[in-house]
């Protein structure tokens, strides 16, 4: 090679690595944080979310910060613009139990995100049959009958012993997806689930009623009517990190078509029959939702001055 | 997944960086004493931070099975031991050195190695159907209660000297495992007496990092020190090999049946928990040895049969020991246990849906092959220039190794952004480092590793039976 076609090769190779630099440096930023364990539903959906945007050229990398204090230093640490999936619940259980607060002002809240009914299932190698009255009496017919469900409900499912005149014990796993595997390994005599495709699909699971009756279940509310917990859904939000208006329209955008358009996603919340961003802004749902659900999950046991406080991102 | 596409997989370069550095680092893992795998692995975490899981358990096999090669080089030409499985080494190899034919030692042991890593993967593949099976129908958190349990507390039982004393060691770092807020019962560890308000950091708890160097690092190259204060890598004579290679396969050859019975053996004794090699290289050793002195074979001088049957056993054992991890997350030494714990703080997940879902086990089996074999290749030659080690002394090595560490305490630190905190931890937890040297603070590491998985499933386990 001569010295003017190693000149040449090297401008060549210099405009391409320019223009490659260009490229990425433009690129829009939008991270999907995870406080939360990584082998659940949330984990799931946020390496669907991040490679979504991926596939829309953004620079999405999924962060596990596992729990709301790291997810408070990674906010205040780095400077990527990025959102995480919050529900009321999680805002209680993480202010009252740990004393950590996770700033949900209007200049955080981002979108509603989805809005999934809970399911209550059984196994169906323990040959109880498919007919709900049949499951009912089962249910009647034990003296102590334990239930899976995950850490982050405030609740203890004692009042569904009442119905029943038993005890009900909530048995408590971190994460969804160690509560379906101990389920499912035979741990507990009932799953109090959030209804995704998981459980839809498991062959060996029946869940036999949700919160909205969806799929040809029965509605929480007929099968058991005096149950708090029957009108509970998963409520979930949203909430940015490190974005100034500008970045939070666009970030709200691509969220919305991400959902409608990403085969994954879509199809991971339609087949579940989830309704998403879109449909809820229809609906009118959003910010004051968001907190009207802490009011009403505080039940009273969290003071308004509190919640005030909550709500301007403080602890007290 | 089939066989061929695995095999594909396999020779994918994106996996060969980090056997690469597990071959170099397990060769260099069984060169110094006291070292070991498991600081071994802390020694390089740098390397695995933004690891797959799959490069993070081929590091890991290579690491140890190559540490095996080096630690019997050691042990014959130096007759010091690098790990306890080397001790047969040390008795039969040394004398095998100091008789003139201690290239064929070396030579035969590598060999015996290799098939043994053959055995192992046959084991493995064969029963992994079966075991999968299993774990799919009956892995509760009941058994998982038990099996953690048994698994976590036999390593009081069966390291250390006194099982009172390994049982404070165990409590203690129990209780720094759970500094920190925890979900699984929802608690902050003694929230009213830790200054959590003025350092928010030790919510998450004490960072790994610190607490392994002045906690286990620390106490072991004490120990080692005092051990071998006067050590020097000195031997009679230089190590020397004029054998064509074709005679060494011949030599090892006539030891073919040793080496069945030692992979047998370390087949079998792969799922005891923490002592494995242990205990596979030593029984295989007894046994070689009782039925050479009854048959009349066994050389007093430096008996060959008896020291590749020791070798070939603790190389055997290393993929069935694995089994356990890669299937229920729960590690049988100690080395699977700091590799569980840099795996969670990258965020992977290990379990048998994964496991199976991702064909990590063929392809490991696969790479565990190649690994042996390539390691008798890379490692043999350089077994001529292992006489270079005679330039360091002991003391050297091990300062190295702890300045290597401090400095890393530091660099993990940056790169969380707490770099003083991670300082100010390790200083903090060096005096009670030092009260414990005595003691076996290996229990202490795997109680601080596990404590959470251990709450985990105590909790469940009682809200399931008694709550």
């Amino acid at each position: 090679m001569t010295l003017i076609q190693k000149l040449g090769a090297f401008v060549i190779a210099l405009t391409i690595s320019v223009m490659a630099t260009g490229a990425q440096a433009e690129k829009k930023v939008l991270d999907v944080l995870v406080p939360y364990s990584n082998t659940g539903n949330n984990w799931k959906q946020a390496v669907m979310f991040s490679e979504a945007l991926q596939s829309k050229g953004y620079d999405s990398e999924v962060v596990h910060t596992a729990n709301c204090f790291k997810n408070n230093r990674h906010i205040e640490e780095s400077d990527r613009p990025g959102f995480y999936f919050l529900a009321a619940t999680d805002m209680i259980t993480n202010a009252v139990n740990k004393e950590c607060i996770q700033e949900v002002t209007k200049k955080t809240y981002l979108v509603p995100h989805i809005y999934r009914s809970n399911a209550v299932c059984v196994r169906r190698s323990d040959g109880i049959g498919e007919d709900i009255d049949a499951i009912l009496a089962w249910i009647g017919s034990k003296d102590r009958v334990t239930m899976a469900s995950t850490h982050m409900l405030p609740d203890d499912f004692s009042e569904l012993g009442k119905q029943f005149g038993n005890t009900v014990k909530k048995v408590e796993y971190k994460g969804s997806s160690r509560a379906f595997k101990g389920f499912n390994a035979g741990d507990t005599d009932l799953l109090y689930i959030g209804y995704t495709n998981r459980e839809i699909n498991a062959p060996n699971l029946n869940c036999f009623a949700t919160t909205d009756g969806v799929n040809g279940t029965a509605k929480f509310s007929d099968v058991f009517p005096g149950w708090n917990m029957s009108k509970l859904v998963f409520f979930n939000h949203l909430i940015g990190a490190n974005m100034n208006s500008k970045q939070k329209k666009d970030a709200r955008n691509i969220i919305i078509e991400v959902l409608a358009d990403d085969p994954k996603l879509s199809n991971y919340y339609s087949s579940a029959f989830i309704p998403t961003t879109a449909e809820l802004e229809k609906r009118g749902l959003g910010y004051d939702d968001f907190w009207a659900d802490v009011v009403a999950w505080a039940d009273g046991s969290v003071s308004d001055k509190t919640i005030k406080a909550w709500k301007k991102g403080k602890l007290k | 997944m089939p066989l061929t596409e695995a095999l594909f997989d396999t020779v994918f370069i994106n996996d060969l960086g980090h056997v690469v550095a597990g071959i170099v680092a397990g060769f260099l893992s069984g060169l110094v004493p006291g070292v070991g795998n498991t600081i071994m692995l802390f020694l390089l975490y740098p390397i695995l931070m933004d690891s797959s899981l799959f490069q993070m358990l081929v590091f890991y096999v290579a690491l140890a099975s190559v540490s095996q090669f080096s630690g019997s080089v050691i042990a014959t030409v130096f007759g010091v031991p690098g790990e306890s499985s080397s001790l047969p080494a040390v008795r039969e190899g040394k004398r095998l050195f100091e008789r003139g034919v201690g290239n064929f030692a070396i030579s035969s042991a590598a060999m015996g190695s290799v098939f043994g890593s053959l055995v192992s993967t046959l084991v493995v593949l064969g029963l992994l159907p079966f075991v999968a099976m299993g774990i799919m129908k009956f892995y509760s958190t009941n058994v998982q209660f038990f099996l953690m349990w048994t698994v976590t507390l036999s390593v009081c039982a069966l390291l250390g000297t006194s099982w009172r004393q390994n049982l404070m060691v165990f409590a203690i770092g129990v209780v720094l495992g759970m500094v920190g807020e925890h979900m699984m019962p929802s608690f902050v560890f003694a929230k009213d007496l830790l200054p959590y308000r003025q350092f928010p950091m030790l919510y998450e708890g004490l960072p790994l990092f610190p607490v392994v160097v002045a906690l286990y690092v620390f106490p072991t190259l004490w120990q080692t020190r005092e051990q071998f204060k006067d050590f020097r890598y000195e031997s009679t004579r230089d190590y020397t090999d004029d054998a064509s290679t074709w005679t060494h396969i011949r030599e090892w050859w006539r030891h073919r049946w040793s080496t069945l019975r030692g992979s047998a053996f370390g087949a079998m004794v792969g799922l005891m928990p923490y002592i494995s090699t242990t205990v596979a290289s030593n029984t295989s050793y007894a046994f070689e040895k009782k039925r050479g002195t009854r048959n009349g074979t066994y050389r007093g001088d430096g008996d060959m049969d008896s020291l590749v049957a020791a070798e070939t056993a603790n190389n055997s054992c290393i993929l069935v020991q694995l089994m356990p991890l890669l299937l229920l997350g729960v590690p049988m030494t100690a080395g699977e246990s700091v590799l569980l714990s840099l795996i969670d703080s990258n965020s992977h997940v290990l379990n048998w849906q994964v496991t199976l879902e991702q064909n990590i086990f063929t392809k490991l089996a696969l790479w565990f092959i190649l690994i042996n074999v390539a390691a008798i290749m890379l490692c043999w030659p350089m077994v001529r220039h292992v006489n270079l080690l005679k330039r360091f002394s002991m003391n050297q090595m091990m300062w190295g190794t702890a300045l290597i560490l401090v400095l890393l305490v530091f660099y993990t630190g940056s790169q969380q952004n707490a770099t003083w905190y991670f300082f100010v931890v390790m200083v903090m937890l060096l005096p009670l480092g030092y009260l414990l040297r005595r003691t076996e603070t290996l229990i202490l590491l795997i109680a601080f590793i596990l404590q959470d998985k251990l709450m985990h499933a105590t909790v469940v386990f009682y809200n399931i039976n008694f709550g």
